[in-house]
Parts: structure tokens; C-alpha cells; sequence
């Protein structure tokens, strides 16, 4: 039964070894407000090279905003943003190393694929025959060799994106900046891209950040996370680190579900997975084990778990899942009596 | 459930409304090739006589020089301000914003008979002799508005992020603005350009404050008719301005719609 919930993290978390050396992005607080709103407030970051570092929080959490603000098409009303040592903050976006992956693709429709992908290395003013070679090795890259000849407007959703990926990514960037680019795309097209993406970052060892609402998407591709909420870093962790050990509410609740419960010193973030059921008051004693009474409220199958919303004695709602390992035996009633149990190798606590 | 019958009178009354629109229009152009000098139904035979004789006129061809060079400065002051100051709006965060914008659109919404007679009001008070260059400056203050909303509209239309796209991969303000923004500008500032050629073109009101000893084309027709004078020559440039004011417009329509 004890499993290590700490081992999740081996290896990863090094935040007390962020050296110096390493860091390729570097912002202090970093503030903007629009209209009497303040969207992004006294911010502190640093991104690693060659990291692929994601920016996750809703809507209005300031996490696009702070990749304007790096990109260039905002100005700053307090703070710095350095790459590699040299203060971006007051250059025009043409001046900065960095270049952007938009939401709604911005692709120029009046320019064939290969015009699009070339337009930033005209404006550089390459050579012709460089020009035309990394433009056919940035199409080749993103799985689009054919398509250079034809027009924004005569591709797919997904073909669009990897033409502004490679639009970005032919330029070479220290720096890649992606906003929400799979936003638009159905969830399928999404778990291909997000593949892709991952790859494309690996092959090329460029840093990529990345901004995103969705924390499925920040948990499967990044190797570390800031969690944005109303301006402000709640948290910044590897993946593993961000879901087994949130070290705030709001983070426990947007990354992942989980179920808050207040007992004594410990504040317990209940992780549905991590919740244990039983019929017998029984089960769940012995050393780091507790238990609480409560009556079955609900239970749905979903195929490969089944969901369990249980109603403790004690006034809270829990949620558990059960993964269906055994056919599934309907044998959980509603109003039933249940015992759930959580372990303190694998729950976790907020410190209070 | 739409039933046979409704149909049939759909397309009747379908008949009737572009009857009402375009019969005395077509009324007119038969008159054009009248080959008589007395206007009455039905027309005396079928001639082309007109055309020669409405050409060879020195007066009408003067008013038709003129209505072109007006409407051609006219539209060319009116691109060129009308496009900063779709631009200005567009773009700036300023205070007033909405008051300029009011301030550009109101000549249209103005009567013309008020816009003109402010205009002269205007002209005589700085004691500038009513000319070819007033005409052009009342004539170029409607066809500002044209232009400034077909390319406010289509500025709103085109998403920012193409100027960030741009700039963000390397090309300064000058590169954006020709390769990105211009182009996706382009066919509105176009349809605003002929559109606006076309209003000043036929434009009688604005123009009679506004003109001094000169014709334009619409004033000579104004005139002709209220002498009762050279009536099948009348027919004749009535046909003619309908040619060229439909033109135009009829391009405007098209360039826009393939966006």
C-alpha cells in the first residue's frame, strides 16, 4: 500500500542550485498596469536555457500580458527583463533576439507559406540562396515541405500553426515565445501539436516559453511551471513537484482537482486519486493512515476510473477515483455508508 | 413552407421595385439616342447623332474637364487625410479620440445645402474668389469621410497581431507598414478612392456655393435644364456620368468583396 509521493520529484527540483550561468531570461520587478488595472504586479522570474518553461494560470492572470512585455509590444511601467545579460525592456520587438508564436496564427494572407516563412530573413536582409534554404529546411521541420506555394487561407487550423511556429523558428531565436498556439485547435490536433512541439524543442535546443490556461497541457510538455494568479507567481515547480506538492490553495485547486479538508494543524490537499475507499471501518489503520465516515453521494462511470463523490460526516465533499483494474462490478449504492482513508506518504498538507 | 404563389408574387414585386428604381433612369437613356430634339414617348427613331454633337460642345467638354480634375484632387486630398486620420483613431489612445471621429464623419450626415453655404460663408469672409481649388476643397471634405470609413472599418477588421508578426521577426515600422499593413489596407483604401471619385463627380449642391464663374459637369446639366436648352445634349451626359459614377462603384464593390 505506502508509496513514495516524494519520489515524484527526484532530480527535478533543483531551485537551490539555479545558477547563475544557467539562466537565460531574467526579469525584476516587472509591472504593468492598463487603466487602473494592475496586470502584471512586481514580478521576479528566470528561465533557464534551453528549458521549455510554461506560463499557466487563467484568463486575466497576467501570464500573456508578462509574455507581451518580453516579446516587446508593451511597454513596462516598473522593472527589467534581461537575456543573456542585456536589458530588453526599452528595445522596439525588432531589437530583441526573441520571437513569438500567436494564438490566432497572424499570418500574413496575402504571402504564400514559404513568403510568410521568409519574411523575417528578408527583413534581416540574408542572402537570397540563405534565404531559400532555411526556408525549405524550416518547412521540412514542421512537416509542411509541400505546402510552401500555398496560401494561409487554403490550409488547416494545425497547418496554419506550424507555419507560424516555423515563421518564428527559422529566425533562430534565443528565445521562442508561444501564446496559447494550440487555443483554437480540437483536442486531438492538440495532443499531436503538443507531441510536436516538445520534439521540435528538443531537436533544436531553443528555450521555450510558454503561456497556457490549460494545466493538462503545462503539466505534459513543460519542465517547469509558474502558476499566475492575479498578477503574482504563486508557485514555480517541475510539473510532479506543481501537483503533488502545491504550496497554495489556489495552486491545489487549478492544478488538478483536489478536495480541501481542515483537520486540527493540517490542511489536507486530498488528490482524487490518492483517496482510498472502503465498505469496512477497518481498513485504513496503522501508522500514517486516516480515516474519515461518510455516506456515498454519487458514483459515475467513466471507463477507465470510476468517480466517487462522497459526502463526509463531518460536513465536506470529497472526491475519489477508482481505477476500473477489474471489470467493473457495480456494486457501489448511493446513501451507502463509506469509509475513505489517505496516507501521509502520499497526501499532502499545506503548511498553515 | 414557401408556395408556388408566393414566389411568383415575390418576383412581381421584385419586378416592380427595380422598375421604380431604374425606369426613369432607362427612360434617359433611350432619350440619348432620340433622333429627334423633342423629347416625347415614343421616340422618334433611333439615332446616335447626339453624341458627336454633345462632344463638339466647348462648354460641356470645359465642365467635363473640370469635374475630372475636381474629383481627381478631391479624392486624392481626401485618401491622403482620410487615411491619417482612420490611422489616428485606429491606432491612438488619446483623449478627443471619439471627437475627432464624430468631427471627420459629420459632413456626410450634414445637409449639403449647409455644408456648402458655410463653405462660401467661409470663402467670402477670408475674401478667397470662389475657384477651381474651392470647389476641390468642398468637395474633398465629403470624400474624406468616404475614405476614412472604408479604412477605419477595415483597419478594425485586420487583426493587430499581423503588425506584431511582423515587427516581432525582425521589420521595422516602414517594412510592416508596406509589406503588412498596406497591403492589408489596400482594396478599402481603393473602394473609399473610387467611391469618393464618384460622389464628387455628380455632386450639385456642395458645388453650386462653392464654384465660381465655372462648370462642372452636374452644374452645366443644372443649368441646361433650367433654360430648357440643349436638352438632347442633357441625355446625352446623363448617360455619360451614370457610366462613370457606376463604375467605379461598381469596382469598389468588387475589390471588397473578396475579403
Amino acid at each position: 500500500m505506502k508509496m513514495t509521493a516524494q519520489g515524484a520529484g527526484i532530480g527535478i527540483d533543483d531551485e537551490a542550485t539555479g545558477a547563475a550561468e544557467g539562466v537565460l531570461l531574467s526579469i525584476r520587478g516587472l509591472s504593468k498596469g492598463f487603466k487602473g488595472m494592475q496586470a502584471v504586479k512586481d514580478l521576479d522570474l528566470d528561465i533557464r536555457r534551453g528549458e521549455f518553461f510554461t506560463m499557466l494560470g487563467p484568463s486575466g492572470s497576467g501570464k500573456t500580458t508578462t509574455l507581451r512585455l518580453i516579446a516587446g509590444f508593451e511597454r513596462p511601467d516598473a522593472g527589467t527583463i534581461t537575456l543573456d545579460g542585456q536589458d530588453l525592456s526599452r528595445r522596439a520587438p525588432f531589437e530583441r533576439d526573441v520571437n513569438t508564436v500567436f494564438q490566432d496564427y497572424a499570418l500574413f494572407p496575402h504571402m504564400s507559406v514559404a513568403e510568410n516563412i521568409a519574411y523575417g530573413l528578408k527583413a534581416k536582409k540574408l542572402p537570397k540562396d540563405e534565404v531559400a534554404t532555411r526556408v525549405a529546411e524550416a518547412l521540412r521541420m514542421v512537416q509542411l515541405g509541400a505546402q510552401g506555394e500555398r496560401r494561409p487561407d487554403q490550409l488547416s487550423g494545425g497547418q496554419r500553426q506550424r507555419v507560424g511556429l516555423a515563421r518564428a523558428i527559422v529566425n533562430r531565436p534565443r528565445l521562442l515565445l508561444l501564446d496559447e498556439p494550440l487555443g483554437a485547435l480540437d483536442l486531438k490536433l492538440r495532443q499531436d501539436m503538443q507531441m510536436e512541439l516538445k520534439q521540435i524543442q528538443e531537436s533544436l535546443g531553443i528555450t521555450f516559453l510558454y503561456v497556457t490556461h490549460d494545466q493538462e497541457e503545462a503539466l505534459s510538455m513543460s519542465d517547469r511551471v509558474a502558476v499566475f494568479n492575479d498578477g503574482r507567481i504563486e508557485q514555480v515547480a517541475a510539473p510532479a513537484d506543481l501537483y503533488e506538492r502545491p504550496e497554495t490553495e489556489f495552486v491545489a485547486g487549478f492544478v488538478g482537482t483536489s478536495s480541501i479538508l481542515d483537520r486540527g494543524e493540517r490542511r489536507w490537499v486530498l488528490r482524487p486519486e490518492k483517496l482510498h475507499l472502503s465498505h469496512s471501518s477497518g481498513t485504513f489503520t496503522g501508522e500514517g493512515w486516516h480515516s474519515e465516515s461518510g455516506v456515498l453521494a454519487e458514483s459515475v462511470y467513466a471507463g477507465i476510473f470510476t468517480r466517487h463523490i462522497i459526502r463526509l460526516d463531518r460536513g465536506e465533499t470529497v472526491v475519489a477515483v477508482e481505477q476500473n483494474r477489474r471489470r467493473y462490478i457495480a456494486n457501489a449504492r448511493r446513501g451507502a455508508q463509506v469509509w475513505v482513508g489517505w496516507h501521509d506518504g502520499e497526501a499532502y498538507a499545506l503548511k498553515r | 413552407m414557401e408556395r408556388r404563389s408566393t414566389r411568383v408574387m415575390l418576383a412581381i414585386w421584385t419586378v416592380l421595385v427595380l422598375v421604380f428604381l431604374f425606369g426613369p433612369i432607362l427612360l434617359i437613356a433611350v432619350y440619348a439616342f432620340n433622333a429627334s430634339n423633342v423629347q416625347g414617348w415614343p421616340i422618334h427613331g433611333f439615332s446616335l447623332q447626339w453624341f458627336p454633337k454633345t462632344w463638339a460642345n466647348a462648354e460641356v467638354r470645359a465642365a467635363l474637364w473640370l469635374s475630372i480634375r475636381a474629383g481627381l484632387v478631391a479624392t486624392t486630398i481626401a485618401v491622403a487625410l482620410g487615411t491619417c486620420a482612420a490611422f489616428a483613431v485606429h491606432r491612438g489612445r488619446w483623449r478627443g479620440r471619439e471627437t475627432l471621429s464624430f468631427a471627420v464623419v459629420l459632413p456626410i450626415a450634414l445637409p449639403g445645402i449647409i455644408t456648402g453655404m458655410a463653405l462660401n460663408s467661409f470663402f467670402v469672409f477670408w475674401h478667397l474668389p470662389l475657384s477651381y481649388w474651392t470647389i476641390v476643397i468642398g468637395h474633398a471634405t465629403f470624400c474624406i469621410v468616404i475614405v476614412y470609413n472604408n479604412v477605419l472599418a477595415r483597419l478594425r477588421r485586420v487583426p493587430g497581431s499581423l503588425a506584431e508578426a511582423s515587427m516581432d521577426i525582425g521589420a521595422g515600422p516602414w517594412m510592416t507598414f508596406r509589406r503588412v499593413t498596406f497591403p492589408a489596407i489596400s482594396t478599402a483604401l481603393v473602394a473609399g478612392a473610387l467611391l469618393a471619385f464618384a460622389l464628387s463627380f455628380d455632386e450639385v449642391i456642395v458645388t453650386t456655393f462653392t464654384a465660381g464663374a465655372q462648370n462642372t459637369l452636374p452644374l452645366w446639366i443644372f443649368g441646361a435644364i433650367r433654360l430648357g436648352q440643349e436638352l438632347p445634349e442633357v441625355n446625352v451626359i446623363v448617360l455619360a456620368i451614370l457610366v462613370v459614377t457606376a463604375v467605379p462603384v461598381w469596382f469598389a464593390y468588387r475589390v471588397t468583396q473578396d475579403r
